[in-house]
């Protein structure tokens, strides 16, 4: 089991700002008592967020290669807000990396088409020296953006219905 | 003499992958090698008991420890959580979001649960075999186009799409759990689509 953060007193509403909370913006309180009914998901999906840029999978691939990739797939994924959240943790992938540059043409392929990758396609990142660990955790971060762009655009959908 | 390892990755025949979506079950090969249940760490451990530790898939994704733990305890509330949706529904929003996507492997596990637990599934096969444009009747259409448009890239999911759930009774917390499944599909079906294949049992 991976340790919960040690919180601070909560504010009134019952915990503090996560990932989805700041992306929604001005939109975050119209759905904030409903993602309350399941505290587990709002957790968790916070948790996993952590786990992918901080964890130690992360330092391996390279932190600012997988923020270079969440930020592709949120563009690609037509979740701009999203992608501008990435944006903004402000690191920076060195120019002519091939490794970020294998990990992006993948994630738009990931993306786009998944049913068309192929074993072809993994050894291709496996060839610009990634890991065992580090495709996986390449593969966890392409398919956590996609969770986001769906819970953003849905949540988003049920605050608008409620104001 | 060492022990003797072999790699569970492999390409599969051509004969044995699978014809089209199916209820029937299928095994999944991997293109990236897993952990050996025995070399488990303390991390691991826990991520693999029971079933988990048997096929390859959890296997990998063990490989990344601190992610696969927050993922399966997502998972776990966004299908199994008190509350909300029944299971049936967030089952069939699994299936359809595979069916989107492409993932033949997701959707016959989630279609046999899908089945098993709306017992019909007559209907549930006719959704694998004509794909999300299928009529079936007033609720389950609803679902289905609300799901499959969320699962598109981009997602165009609409207004007049939830509303329509609405008018058919759902409320806020069964909506919220419907875009959970069908976020979380859009999640697994790229697992499982990019990290190896579905095979036919021999």
């Amino acid at each position: 089991m991976t340790e919960a953060p040690a919180l601070e007193d909560p504010p009134p509403g019952g915990r503090h700002a996560d990932v989805i909370d700041a992306v929604l913006g001005a939109r975050a309180d119209e759905v904030r008592a409903l993602r309350a009914t399941r505290p587990a998901v709002v957790e968790h999906t916070q948790g996993v967020y952590e786990a992918l840029l901080n964890g130690p999978g992360a330092a391996a691939v390279g932190r600012e290669r997988l923020i270079a990739a969440a930020v592709a797939v949120a563009e690609l994924a037509g979740a701009p807000e999203l992608a501008a959240h990435y944006s903004g943790l402000g690191t920076v992938p060195a120019e002519g990396d091939p490794v970020l540059a294998a990990i992006l043409r993948h994630a738009a392929r990931v993306t786009s088409a998944p049913a068309a990758i192929t074993r072809a396609d993994i050894d291709a990142l496996s060839a610009v020296g990634l890991s065992e660990r580090d495709i996986v955790t390449v593969a966890q971060l392409i398919g956590f953006v996609h969770y986001q762009v769906r819970l953003l655009a849905g949540l988003t959908l049920i605050g608008a219905e409620h104001g | 003499m060492g022990e003797q390892v072999v790699s569970e990755v492999r390409s599969v025949e051509t004969t044995l992958r699978p014809k089209g979506f199916t209820q029937e079950q299928l095994d999944w090969v991997p293109w990236v090698e897993p952990i050996r249940l025995g070399d488990a760490d303390e991390l691991q451990k826990p991520l693999l008991e029971g079933d988990r530790g048997i096929g390859p898939y959890f296997r990998l994704l063990a490989r990344n420890p601190e992610v696969l733990a927050h993922r399966s305890a997502n998972d776990k509330e966004i299908f199994y959580g008190r509350g909300g949706l029944t299971r049936a529904e967030r089952e069939l929003a699994a299936t359809v979001t595979s069916r989107h996507n492409g993932c033949e492997y997701c959707a016959s596990v989630h279609s046999r649960f899908t089945s098993a637990l709306s017992k019909r599934p007559n209907d549930v096969q006719r959704l694998l075999d004509e794909g999300n444009e299928v009529r079936i009747d007033e609720r389950w259409d609803a679902v289905i186009d609300f799901v499959d448009a969320l699962a598109a890239n981009p997602p165009r999911a609409t207004d007049e799409q939830l509303n329509r759930l609405r008018q058919l009774g759902f409320g806020a917390d069964e909506l919220h759990d419907l875009v959970l499944s069908a976020a979380s599909f859009s999640w697994a079906n790229r697992l499982m689509l990019t990290l190896g294949e579905p095979e036919v049992p021999a």
